[in-house]
């Protein structure tokens, strides 16, 4: 193998995992998911001599989310930011104990789906993936001060949308 | 600083992600005002929820397979486009001919144009050779996973109106990597996908009367062995070298029977 491929496996290859978690909610189910990580590698392989050794990773899941952004865009799903109104919509945010007991994986995974995807993408990439703001703001191609304000809304967001699967008679907005 | 301007910087401070000035300003805030001091530990809470509740799956063996796969594909491609494109001697000649099979390749397409276009080959193996490039392209390469020959032949038996022989190669350094279906000469075909190291291997199978030698024929890097036998019509696709190849074909052939 050439010293440029074997360069990407071993630069690239790694976040493997990480684009597929990526891909998986922003697409929103694990066949198309795995579709968009193979294409998005194709692209990474070709767009690789453009690769000037900076973050490997956020490298990779910038081309990831533009692949899913365009399947999205493909399939009339909307991704636009829709407006924050939900916190007054939502019931109480329950208390930290409340949340403890009763917010399992289940519950959690159901309120993050039903986000908006520019939402949910920010607490994926920040609390799932553990991405610095820096690396965040590579990946969706925009400002610190963005993502500060993007990110600090997707939690409130997703606080509305917890208390919300915790008191399901609650009406909706 | 009051509640209104530090809203804003409470979660980015939480995060680690203030300057050390700022920060500052901010936990004197927090300090003395509950209701900030609420609203961050309600943020940590669910922060830390996230992190302990949420499931970060690995990605399923099968896709961090197929995307080696498909890279290795990817610089076997480059590899024949870049001989194709350095060996003939006339410049004016050969860039046309360069640029369309990169064009080709860039496009997912397959080198070859389905049903007899395939430059002297046969409409058959140029349909196959057809699925097998479109295959490490645009995939799936197996639509049943499995080196387990007894997990192959019923999940095609079960899908074909005809039963492929499935025969096990892998102490012979051949391990099966699964099956799909393909479309081959106006019919539904079975593909087996085999291994060696990194080549794949590509076997169509679909029902032929006659019995013939092993043909070989050779196109764009890749070599192709076909023989009828025991009703069966065998296909053999691959970029491995000749002696390995013919080694697999034999055993093959010989398995079959």
């Amino acid at each position: 193998m050439d010293p440029a491929s074997a360069d990407f496996e071993r630069l690239m290859l790694p976040h493997l995992d990480s684009a597929h978690r990526l891909a998986r909610w922003l697409v929103g189910n694990e066949h198309d998911a795995e579709d968009r990580v193979q294409d998005a590698f194709v692209r990474a392989f070709r767009f690789f001599p453009r690769f000037r050794g900076e973050d490997g990773r956020a490298w990779m899941l910038t081309i990831v989310r533009n692949v899913c952004y365009s399947w999205l865009r493909q399939n009339r799903r909307q991704i636009a930011l829709e407006p924050l109104d939900e916190e007054f919509h939502a019931p109480a945010f329950p208390a930290a104990s409340e949340l403890e007991r009763r917010a399992d994986a289940e519950v959690l995974e159901r309120a993050l789906a039903q986000l908006p995807v520019p939402a949910r993408e920010m607490i994926v990439m920040r609390e799932l993936e553990g991405l610095s703001y820096k690396e965040i703001a590579t990946v969706a191609e925009l400002p610190i001060g963005t993502v500060m304000s993007r990110l600090a809304r997707a939690r409130v967001q997703l606080q509305a949308e917890v208390a919300r699967q915790l008191a399901p008679h609650f009406p909706k907005p | 600083m009051n509640c209104a301007e530090v809203r804003p910087l409470l979660d980015a401070c939480l995060d680690g992600e203030l300057d050390l000035v700022h920060s500052v300003t901010i936990e004197q805030h927090l300090a003395s005002c509950e209701s900030c001091r609420a609203v961050g530990a309600r943020n940590a809470a669910m922060t830390a929820l996230l992190r302990a509740r949420v499931s970060r799956p690995s990605a399923p063996e099968a896709l961090h397979r197929r995307v080696r796969l498909t890279i290795r594909e990817l610089v076997n491609a480059d590899a024949r486009a870049s001989v194709v494109a350095f060996s003939p001697p006339a410049p004016a000649r050969w860039l046309p001919l360069a640029a369309a099979i990169a064009v080709l390749i860039g496009l997912g397409l397959a080198f070859v144009p389905p049903g007899g276009g395939g430059g002297g080959l046969p409409a058959f193996l140029a349909d196959a050779l057809n699925s097998h490039v479109r295959a490490s392209l645009v995939g799936p390469l197996v639509a049943v996973e499995s080196s387990d020959r007894h997990t192959v032949k019923p999940w095609l038996a079960s899908r074909l109106d005809f039963s492929p022989p499935v025969v096990d190669l892998a102490s012979a350094g051949f391990p099966l990597s699964g099956a799909r279906l393909d479309f081959v000469g106006q019919r539904t075909v079975a593909a087996l996908v085999y291994l060696r190291r990194l080549h794949r291997i590509d076997v169509f199978i679909s029902p032929g009367d006659g019995e013939t030698e092993s043909a070989w024929a050779a196109r764009d890097g890749f070599r192709l062995v076909h023989w009828r036998h025991a009703g069966m019509r065998t296909v053999v696709i691959s970029d491995l070298a000749e002696p390995e190849l013919r080694d697999f074909a034999t055993r093959l052939r010989d398995a079959a029977d």
